[in-house]
């Protein structure tokens, strides 16, 4: 303790050398620390998330894409599987079917569309932070991280974005009314925005709401009559948001059967099941079953290759680190010696010395290490606000 | 005769070679530093003026010979017991000052009580400023080093010597680099100090022009070393 005084200031009044070794050794430890906390956290989110459905049920093609699309509500170029399957999964006794539509955005953020189940998945319930759930066609709610994002709450609302911007047969943005907002959960469900099927269609341009055909007075919009039946000219304005006043005008064109849906998520009810229905699925054209947590796995076994670049980069960088700081007690030392050799003249024990020399050091790669512990500390935080799986 | 009056160091039979097999570079009969008087070491460059008071104080051991330090043999002291009676006991002034120059003036003058041990308190504090309104440095105090005229250095450094109250203040060319009359300041104020303190004063000079301030002299030139009294 006596030596302190005399150990901080030499620190300090080299404190260009001092920054520097604190730098070097700060680098060395927050890139492994940061590299291996990031890529553990996603590695557990990710996991996380596959957990949350046995099996998800979508078109044949690439197992990665459906998972991303169907658990991470990632764009994903996959064939949609049709609402008439999710209906015959739906009657099937051996587990619980929830439909996924996960094919617009509305602020950049992810719709998605599903029914009640999603909500009260097995296991996996979400909770609200306020509101309440969506009740009918255009009404949304909204996960907790785009609430924050967009500033959405109950009563507020967003556009759903155009899917091709210089398309003219683009279905125009359709106002979607929040409800409610999602307690936080860590997951992609936190960056999605949720509403009914009905919503979907909508979005799609399967269903339309307009003024009764009846009542429209303008002739040139109607293009022929038959019967009860009218043909109504694509110049008519349909509206864009549904409200109380409008929302009996909103129907169907073409058959629900073949509308589009990105996967069915399943929950069979026991392992029987799910050897059954997976077995059976697989078997069918065009159909494929796979369960999440096997495809999950797969992409880990590729961040863990990605963590043995970021080992081997840390190891370069300790070893420079160790180098640095070895140079840098060795020139200490020598530029000291005659500083050293005074105080031993003067009655001080080489332990003394030691101490003046490696408890600055010690000091220094200690101060280097917490600054690189905070850093990591606050970047992890940052991280797990910028993104869900982290 | 009484404690007082028995000398400070004595040595007799001395003989030190930096190797074992070449010549001595110090050899010395006998000679005593008496209790509470100034003596000096003089001789030309290269005589083993440096090595004999480094052999004095501890910080070398005799290849031959004893040397005793108030009653006790320094010669058969263990190197941690030698260097505990360096901090406690001996205040040093080095030809080049040798000063801290991450440190301030206060703090180097309150180095050696640090190396004895234990934080300098208020009281230690008070006598290195007492020390520094003496030696006429006290507006230096908190500057480094490298901000002092060699004069003010010096006077930093005779300080520091003194601020552990030392039996003896062993001082090697103290005067080195200084013109006639900044030498004999230097000398006036170390022992003025050392008389306040009651220390006694070893001093190692080339310089034979400062021999009429000191009552005994060794001088390491002649044929053979010999005392005298100046």
């Amino acid at each position: 303790m006596k030596l302190l005084p005399l150990i901080w200031w030499h620190a300090w009044r080299h404190r260009g050398r001092s920054a520097l070794l604190i730098g070097c050794v700060c680098v060395a430890v927050i890139v492994p620390v940061l590299s291996r906390s990031l890529a553990a956290r996603f590695e557990r989110g990710l996991r996380a998330r596959a957990e949350m459905a046995p099996l998800v049920v979508g078109a044949r093609g690439g197992r990665f894409d459906l998972v991303l699309a169907s658990l991470y509500f990632r764009s994903a170029p996959i064939d949609p599987v049709t609402f008439g399957r999710f209906e015959t999964l739906a009657r099937d006794p051996l587990a619980m079917a929830v439909p996924i539509h996960a094919r617009f955005t509305a602020g950049g953020d992810a719709v998605v569309a599903t029914d009640v189940g999603y909500f009260q998945r097995p296991g996996q319930p979400l909770a609200f932070a306020e509101g309440r759930l969506f009740a009918r066609m255009g009404e949304a709610v909204a996960g907790s991280a785009v609430a924050t994002r967009q500033s959405l709450s109950p009563g507020s609302s967003v556009l759903s974005d155009l899917r091709e911007a210089y398309d003219i047969t683009n279905v125009a943005p359709v106002k979607l009314n929040v409800v409610g907002v999602l307690a936080p959960t860590g997951t992609a469900d936190d960056e999605a925005i949720f509403v009914d099927l009905e919503t979907a269609w909508l979005l799609e341009g399967f269903s339309h709401g307009h003024d009764d055909a009846e009542s429209i007075e303008r002739e040139d919009l109607v293009i022929a009559r038959q019967g009860d039946r009218v043909a109504l000219s694509e110049a008519l304005r349909t509206h864009q948001a549904i409200t109380d006043e409008n929302a009996a005008s909103f129907h169907v064109h073409g058959s629900r059967d073949e509308f589009p849906l990105t996967a069915v998520l399943l929950y069979p009810k026991d392992e029987r099941a799910t050897t059954i229905l997976q077995a059976r699925l697989n078997s069918q054209a065009g159909m494929q079953a796979i369960e999440p947590a096997a495809v999950v796995d797969e992409l880990i076994a590729f961040v863990v290759r990605l963590r043995l670049v970021f080992d081997a980069v840390s190891i370069v960088l300790a070893a420079s680190t160790g180098a640095l700081v070895a140079l840098i007690a060795t020139l200490g030392y020598r530029l000291r010696a005659d500083e050293l050799r005074t105080l031993a003249d003067m009655g001080a024990s080489w332990r003394t010395a030691a101490l003046l020399v490696g408890g600055e050091l010690v000091g220094l790669i200690a101060i280097g290490t917490i600054f690189a512990l905070g850093l990591a500390w606050v970047a992890l935080a940052v991280a797990g606000r910028v993104s869900a799986f982290l | 005769m009484g404690v007082d009056d028995q000398p400070l160091m004595a040595a007799r039979g001395l003989r030190f070679a930096f190797d074992a097999t070449g010549d001595p570079v110090v050899r010395l009969d006998e000679f005593v530093v008496p209790r509470g008087q100034h003596t000096a070491i003089v001789g030309p460059s290269g005589c083993g003026k440096t090595t004999l008071l480094r052999l004095l104080t501890g910080i070398l051991s005799p290849s031959a010979g004893v040397i005793e330090f108030d009653g006790q043999r320094l010669d058969r002291l263990s190197d941690a017991r030698r260097r505990a009676l360096r901090i406690g006991r001996v205040g040093f002034v080095f030809q080049r000052f040798a000063l801290l120059e991450y440190c301030t003036a206060l703090e180097n003058i309150l180095v050696p009580l640090r190396l004895g041990g234990g934080s300098p308190g208020p009281a230690a504090r008070d006598r290195a400023q007492a020390l520094a309104e003496a030696a006429g440095i006290e507006h230096t105090l908190a500057r480094r080093p490298y901000r002092l005229s060699q004069g003010e250095q010096q006077r930093v450094a005779i300080c520091r010597a003194l601020i552990a109250e030392p039996a003896l203040i062993a001082c090697d060319e103290p005067t080195g680099n200084l013109d006639p009359r900044r030498a004999e300041s230097i000398l006036t104020l170390i022992f003025d100090q050392a008389q306040r303190a009651g220390s006694t004063v070893l001093l190692v000079t080339h310089d034979h022009a400062l021999l009429p301030h000191f009552e005994h002299v060794l001088d390491m030139g002649a044929r053979a070393p010999h005392e005298a009294n100046a």
